[in-house]
């Protein structure tokens, strides 16, 4: 009973580490604050900067009904950056291990390993964004769960320094396992220095919100 | 005549306190260039600069150095100027390495002084 909730848990523990898009390593002794919310559940992170290329970090998640918890660390590496004069692309990879709690009335408590992975590549210019990610999600061996991601997205406007600059972003989900497989969300993105805001539209009505606070 | 002549002698030791005065306001009060400090500023063209971020992250870099004054950083044009305090300066490579720890890349480096 315990290993069919928690494989039934793994498409929505998938949901909540499949975060949106932001970079998690930003400069030496920098850090990042992350909260993420969905009609899934929620995600809130903190990553710490260590060198150029590495940070590490906490991840906390919970489902929607609040029966699903995750709590780990996670460290992220800047594995490519390829800078040119009007763009930059990067290629990120994140591992995280932490504990999954499942807490359902009918079965009671239960606790298992959880470890998730993610490879992500984008590219931008001042106008234009694009990344794919690769992630995954195995929980105590019990359960597994892949998801891909796609996102385009352009800027109408160019913004002056400190002023809000508005992203338009189309993003596409492939989760094999899930009920519906591919899923559109229209996302509108807010950067101002160092916060980033993020609103999103799924096409079933969901919506979702996060914030970044660089530090 | 004593008078006309104390006249025409103090006229002169005028005149020439006048012109010695006037080609002392002419020479600049310069002190030695031993002790001249200037202020530096570099010019450093940067590849990757392509978002509001980025200005955040050099800036933030930038002011972890005690030699700099200030960091302006102009996405249009790729380009960061570093401002250093009166009499202080970094190497071209302690610039490189200060912008390629932040994220991006360097193309070149130029500099004056004021």
């Amino acid at each position: 009973m315990v290993w069919r909730s928690f494989c039934l848990a793994g498409a929505a523990l998938m949901a909540l580490t499949a975060t949106a898009q932001a970079r998690p390593v930003s400069y030496p002794g920098g850090n990042m604050a992350m909260l993420e919310a969905d009609e899934d559940g929620g995600v809130v992170e903190l990553v710490h900067t260590l060198t150029p290329r590495f940070g590490l970090g906490v991840r906390s998640a919970w489902n929607q009904d609040g029966d699903l918890q995750y709590q780990g660390v996670v460290a992220t590496a800047l594995l490519l950056r390829d800078n040119q004069p009007q763009s930059q692309a990067n290629v990120f990879a994140t591992v995280g291990a932490g504990v999954a709690s499942q807490d359902v009335a009918a079965i009671g408590k239960g606790d298992r390993l959880a470890l998730f992975g993610a490879l992500e590549a984008d590219w931008e210019t001042r106008r234009l964004y694009v990344q794919a990610k690769a992630s995954g999600v195995s929980i105590d061996g019990v359960d597994e769960t892949l998801e891909w991601r796609v996102r385009a997205g352009f800027a109408p406007y160019l913004a002056v320094p400190n002023t809000w600059q508005l992203w338009m972003i189309a993003e596409v989900d492939h989760q094999p396992e899930a009920s519906r497989p591919v899923a559109f969300k229209g996302v509108a993105r807010l950067f101002n220095g160092p916060v980033l805001l993020e609103a999103s539209l799924a096409e079933g009505g969901g919506v979702g919100a996060a914030l970044w606070f660089y530090f | 005549m004593m008078t006309m002549k104390n006249s025409i002698l103090s006229a002169v030791a005028l005149a020439a306190a006048l012109a010695f005065a006037g080609a002392a306001a002419a020479q600049p009060l310069s002190p030695p260039a031993s002790v001249q400090a200037q202020t530096e500023t570099a010019v450093i063209r940067v590849n990757g600069l392509v978002c509001d971020f980025c200005v955040q992250t050099v800036k933030r870099m930038a002011g972890q150095r005690p030699e700099i004054a200030r960091a302006d950083v102009d996405l249009d044009q790729g380009r960061v100027t570093i401002t250093f305090k009166l009499g202080q300066t970094l190497s071209d490579a302690a610039l490189r390495t200060l912008i390629t720890n932040a994220g991006y890349a360097v193309v070149g480096i130029t500099r004056r002084r004021v």
